[in-house]
């Protein structure tokens, strides 16, 4: 009899208890955040600007009602101390109880970026709320600019652009998907320098910023976020990456950089490039190309300063050859290989020289020397991140044209030879 | 229920030596190895598993011998007073993991599942659980455990598998970490927490020969031991050590990492359930161990009046600590050098005392 009153009990328990979780809210009742933005304020403070979803007007509830220009989300600015703060006053001015645990993106303003992220970064890891696949952006401008402009025409949701965003970067690898996890855990490791990805508002008025210099052989500039020539779209874009030392901003990368970041990171799926025509260089070729292989990275360290020896292997598909010039030949195929080469192994460099003017180690070559130690104490004590600054590059890219597209020879056009 | 355990065979003997020994992984040992260890922590689990295992080996070799449960043969090979001393070393090892479980699984479901709720309403919920299952038997406990067991280990391997894209394989080097002799009480911690395979031995009777020991030792410990090794370097792996060592609940972190696309994520939502299950199982057991154990030294006729006492008891010491690192910095003291010396030196000498006394093959026994 005692049995059956504890099963009988046990299961008014388990009745009452599955229906729900202590402390369970409605979703009506939650005020869900799909993006939070931090900025310095002047006075020390942090700028937090939070977008929160209108789950109504996702619902298409309000659109019944004749409310269609209701967005399906909106955007709070609040000046507090930390995040915590923050968030508290954000619950002051909603009536709902505000949740964090949806948030897909965090955005930092570059001069936050530029203070040192330490003590905003420090609840992300430590909240539950806060999940390690957050993506992780810093803009170049304001957080809040950045929020306030992105405004994606193919996506309702900006949560979703930026997951849509994160997952296509495999398309031309002009910007790296960095999330709150590799950024942190880059953060804290002996080796290799935090980087994430770099966001802007671009004016949208179609005018050509150049990063620097172009390489020679390559058709297409370096852009910086914010920078491309374009009209039309979302003012919002993804190019490039931000890099730190330590907690602080240190520059930004171009979009080929990036690239560039990425053929040595093993992280390049595929992408265009556009080069000079070897035999006729007013002219470009287009070359779909990715990774052979993933590139061979060894540091040698024998010498008084490091030696780092890489090797990539690019394998290309021909997309557009406009001259008729048979570079689907053995005879001519070899130069425009070589020309591919060329530009990637400047471009390489490149961005080598630059970020090893800024003491950071983007591509974690110093993740190459862990073998080479017994222990932690020699590794900490060899101190590469002063070795790299003086470190030697090897660099070798080779690259091998294996298809040429849907096409097999190039006929010329006819011209007319009076004229 | 009396000291009658029922009729367990090698699927029950496998289960239980699996789910005492596997908490640890849901728990901060990962994370207290690496602080200790540095990236050589998932090493550490290695000897662990080696010397526990061998221990265990020792023990099935002396009740092969000699019949009856651990405190019997102690007292056939040892005499009362040694008898007494097992007993109550094993009853702190088992009553202790008992305490210190309920506390940090019920400190971590404060912490991921439930934050809102009230600490003692889910110290008891666990302790009540554990004690609600024991009122089924320990025989119907194993039994349910084999049948979950499954689903366990492949919750676990699916977790590491989904983290296989965020892998760096040469975090797990420079291979010593932070020197061999730092790999010493990671090590001692991990055989301090075997202390839970008693249970095998105390249920020794009811097992139908020694095969079915050797068997639990073999595939559930062994199962366990390389599963929790194999957890420890993929958390190296994925975070590196000076990440890995910051983490309080390392599988709850590992489950939560796994994207797969927008669709298929927060996956630890499953796993907490997983967790809570092992939690309590292994609670239930160490709890049924020490009052088995409490109940022989004390000539009771059953143990049955034992369990809400005993209950109650681990409900009130789960909740003396003041926070819950007191309860990591305690346990980084009991498991290491109060319980890993016992562990390593109570089989040993039974081993050397059967080898000396000798004894006839005594297997199966005629208590059920």
């Amino acid at each position: 009899m005692a049995s059956r009153a504890v099963v009988i009990l046990l299961l008014l328990v388990l009745g009452i208890t599955a229906a729900g979780c202590n402390g369970a809210h409605e979703t009506d009742e939650v005020a869900w955040v799909i993006a939070v933005g931090m900025d310095k304020a002047s006075d020390g403070d942090l700028l937090v600007s939070y977008r929160v979803a209108v789950p109504l007007v996702l619902a298409g509830g309000e659109t019944a009602g004749g409310a269609k220009e209701k967005k399906p989300s909106t955007i709070v600015t609040v000046k507090a101390p930390t995040l915590g703060e923050a968030r508290n006053l954000l619950n002051d001015s909603e009536s709902r109880s505000v949740n964090l645990s949806h948030v897909t993106s965090i955005i930092i303003g570059e001069d936050l970026a530029r203070a040192g992220v330490q003590d905003a970064i420090g609840p992300l890891t430590r909240y539950r709320d806060f999940r390690g696949s957050m993506f992780l952006f810093v803009c170049r401008g304001t957080a809040k600019d950045y929020l306030v402009h992105n405004k994606p025409d193919l996506e309702i949701l900006p949560s979703r652009w930026v997951e849509n965003t994160a997952n296509t970067s495999s398309e031309t690898s002009f910007y790296i998907p960095t999330n709150l996890h590799e950024f942190y855990t880059r953060l804290k490791a002996d080796t290799g320098s935090p980087y994430v990805m770099a966001v802007a508002v671009n004016p949208l008025t179609g005018r050509d910023k150049r990063d620097g210099n172009q390489v020679p052989g390559a058709k297409s500039p370096e852009y910086l976020a914010g920078d491309s020539p374009r009209e039309g779209g979302n003012p919002v874009e993804v190019i490039g990456t931000a890099v730190f030392k330590e907690d602080k901003l240190v520059g930004f990368l171009g979009n080929e950089e990036t690239r560039a970041m990425a053929i040595l990171g093993d992280n390049y799926p595929r992408g265009f490039i556009a080069v000079d025509d070897p035999l006729a260089p007013k002219h470009g070729v287009n070359i779909f190309f990715r990774n052979g292989r993933k590139p061979k990275i060894d540091v040698d360290l024998g010498g008084e300063t490091p030696v780092i020896h890489i090797s990539v292997f690019l394998e290309g598909e021909l997309s557009s050859l406009p001259t008729g010039i048979m570079y689907e030949s053995h005879e001519y195929k070899p130069l425009l290989e070589a020309e591919l080469s060329s530009v990637i192994r400047e471009q390489i460099t490149k961005m080598l020289v630059r970020t090893q003017s800024w003491g950071t180690d983007v591509v974690d070559f110093g993740y190459y020397i862990r073998p080479k130690f017994s222990t932690n104490q020699e590794l900490v004590a060899y101190g590469w991140d002063k070795r790299f600054r003086q470190a030697e590059f090897q660099l070798e890219v080779t690259t091998s044209i294996r298809r040429t597209g849907l096409m097999n020879k190039t006929s010329p056009i006819r011209r007319d030879e009076q004229e | 229920m009396n000291f009658n355990s029922g009729r367990m065979g090698m699927a029950e003997g496998i289960a239980l030596a699996f789910i005492v020994t596997f908490p640890s992984i849901f728990l901060s040992v990962p994370s207290s190895a690496v602080a200790i260890a540095g990236n050589g922590g998932w090493l550490a689990g290695i000897p662990a598993a080696l010397i526990a295992g061998v221990l265990m080996f020792m023990l099935t070799y002396v009740f092969a011998r000699h019949s009856g449960d651990l405190l019997e043969v102690t007292e056939k090979l040892l005499g009362r007073l040694s008898a007494y001393v097992v007993g109550l070393f094993y009853f702190g090892v088992l009553f202790g993991s008992a305490i210190l479980w309920t506390r940090e699984f019920a400190e971590n479901t404060l912490l991921t599942a439930l934050p809102y709720a009230g600490f003692p309403f889910v110290v008891a919920c666990y302790i009540l659980s554990a004690g609600f299952l024991l009122f089924a038997g320990i025989e119907n406990i194993c039994r349910a455990t084999y049948i979950i067991l499954p689903f366990m280990v492949l919750g676990l391997v699916l977790v590491l598998a989904g983290l296989a894209p965020l892998y760096r394989p040469y975090n797990l080097f420079p291979w010593q970490g932070n020197g061999f002799s730092s790999l010493i009480q990671p090590m001692l911690t991990m055989i301090g927490l075997s202390g839970g395979l008693s249970v095998l031995m105390i249920l020794a009777p009811s097992f139908q020969d020694v095969k079915s020991l050797k068997g639990a030792v073999i595939f559930g410990y062994g199962g366990s031991a390389l599963l929790r090794i194999l957890s420890v370097a993929v958390f190296i792996m994925v975070f590196g050590s000076n990440v890995a060592r910051e983490k309080t609940l390392p599988f709850y972190e590992m489950a939560r990492l796994i994207y797969i696309n927008r669709y298929l994520q927060r996956f630890e939502a499953l796993f907490i359930l997983l967790w809570v299950m092992v939690g309590v199982l292994a609670m239930a057991i160490s709890l049924y161990g020490a009052i088995y154990i409490t109940a022989k030294l004390f000539k009771l006729p059953s143990i049955k009046p034992l369990l809400p006492v005993m209950t109650l008891i681990i409900a009130q010491l789960a909740m003396i600590l003041p926070d819950a690192k007191s309860v990591l910095d305690l346990e980084a003291i009991l498991y290491p050098y109060v319980f890993a010396p016992g562990v390593i030196l109570i089989p040993t000498v039974l081993f050397i005392a059967t080898i000396i006394k000798g004894g006839k093959k005594a297997w199966p026994h005629a208590q059920l």
